[in-house]
């Protein structure tokens, strides 16, 4: 009798066990050691960020549109940078990477401020490396905030017209110093109306999880910003899916509950 | 006593134009125009633009909700 309920003691503990693996929400990853500045064209490589990015992930080419009388290259500025901004399609299949795999990723110095038709071979080359990968990225938003008129977006002064910036990071305590930028845009957003940045703001209060899908893309605008407001100009932008942490399931924005508890 | 200053100036432009038309340009070639049309009313000052570039500051640290204050 004593061995019968010593196995259904042992049992018990198994199941539990294995239902615990199934259903634990997604860890952060551990901080990769680093710096996260620019490098100049020689960049040394980071094992445990190439680790996260498969070497010969497939590239999709961009789908462009022309979005209320803007063209894909937008209205000025660069226009190759525009067009990857303004792509639409969205991946078949992604690659779920830790959100720290993302600023640890290092980027040529040589890149910022710089037009692409002015980049050199070398920079091109260094950039595809991981530009243009359709990744998942799980985190917490910590701000999120519509953007001023850009040139992707042809200055468009409404806010239908403009990017989303969100600031994401591995905890919902982490410093902005360690966030990824992951932005919304306009002709990505037209398809989901219930994305709104109030219910964007309202995750980044309530310290929900959440998981982008996108694509990778260097923003050679910023890099004074790295250390400051951001981690990284590496970003995933523009974001094509948005799911939000339900009762141990990832559920569409879209259909997510963010009203205040 | 002879002085100088370098200023720097923020404006917010509204208005309409084509979608794909160049605002950038457009903008920068105005404010030119109306700098050079305003130095009647101080010559006593000899004004001399020395850049005209789009503000892409990413502002990070400015509250949500960031909007120009309208001039006038």
């Amino acid at each position: 009798m004593r061995t019968v309920v010593a196995v259904i003691v042992v049992v018990a503990i198994l199941v539990s066990a294995l239902w615990l693996l199934r259903h634990r929400p997604t860890a952060p990853a551990s901080p990769v050691a680093g710096p996260t500045s620019g490098r100049p064209a020689q960049t040394r490589r980071a094992p445990e960020a190439l680790g996260a990015f498969p070497a010969d992930f497939p590239r999709a080419e961009p789908r462009q549109i022309v979005f209320d009388g803007c063209p894909p290259q937008g209205d000025a500025g660069d226009p190759d940078l525009n067009r990857l901004k303004n792509r639409i399609d969205e991946p078949d299949s992604t690659v779920a990477v830790p959100l720290d795999s993302i600023l640890a990723l290092r980027w040529p110095r040589a890149a910022e401020r710089r037009d692409r038709a002015a980049w050199s071979a070398a920079v091109r080359r260094d950039v595809a490396r991981h530009e243009g990968l359709p990744v998942s990225v799980t985190g917490y938003f910590v701000r999120g905030r519509t953007e001023g008129p850009e040139s992707p977006n042809c200055h468009g002064a409404d806010a239908r017209h403009r990017d989303w910036h969100i600031w994401m990071t591995a905890t919902p305590d982490t410093s902005r110093l360690r966030s990824v930028v992951v932005e919304t845009t306009p002709r990505v957003r037209a398809r989901h109306p219930g994305w709104t940045i109030a219910a964007v703001q309202r995750l980044a209060r309530q310290h929900r999880q959440a998981r982008v899908t996108g694509w990778l893309l260097l923003d050679p605008e910023h890099p004074d910003q790295v250390g400051k407001t951001r981690g990284t100009i590496w970003e995933v932008h523009p974001i094509t899916a948005i799911e939000v942490l339900t009762r141990g399931r990832w559920v569409p924005l879209d259909q997510a509950s963010t009203r205040e508890r | 006593m002879r002085k100088a200053i370098r200023l720097n100036v923020v404006l917010w432009i509204e208005g309409e134009q084509e979608a794909a038309a160049n605002f950038v340009k457009a903008t920068t070639d105005a404010v030119r125009d109306i700098v050079a049309s305003g130095r009647s009313s101080h010559p006593e000052l000899r004004v001399t633009v020395k850049s005209i570039a789009e503000d892409e500051s990413d502002d990070d640290d400015e509250e949500e909700g960031r909007e120009g204050e309208r001039a006038g």
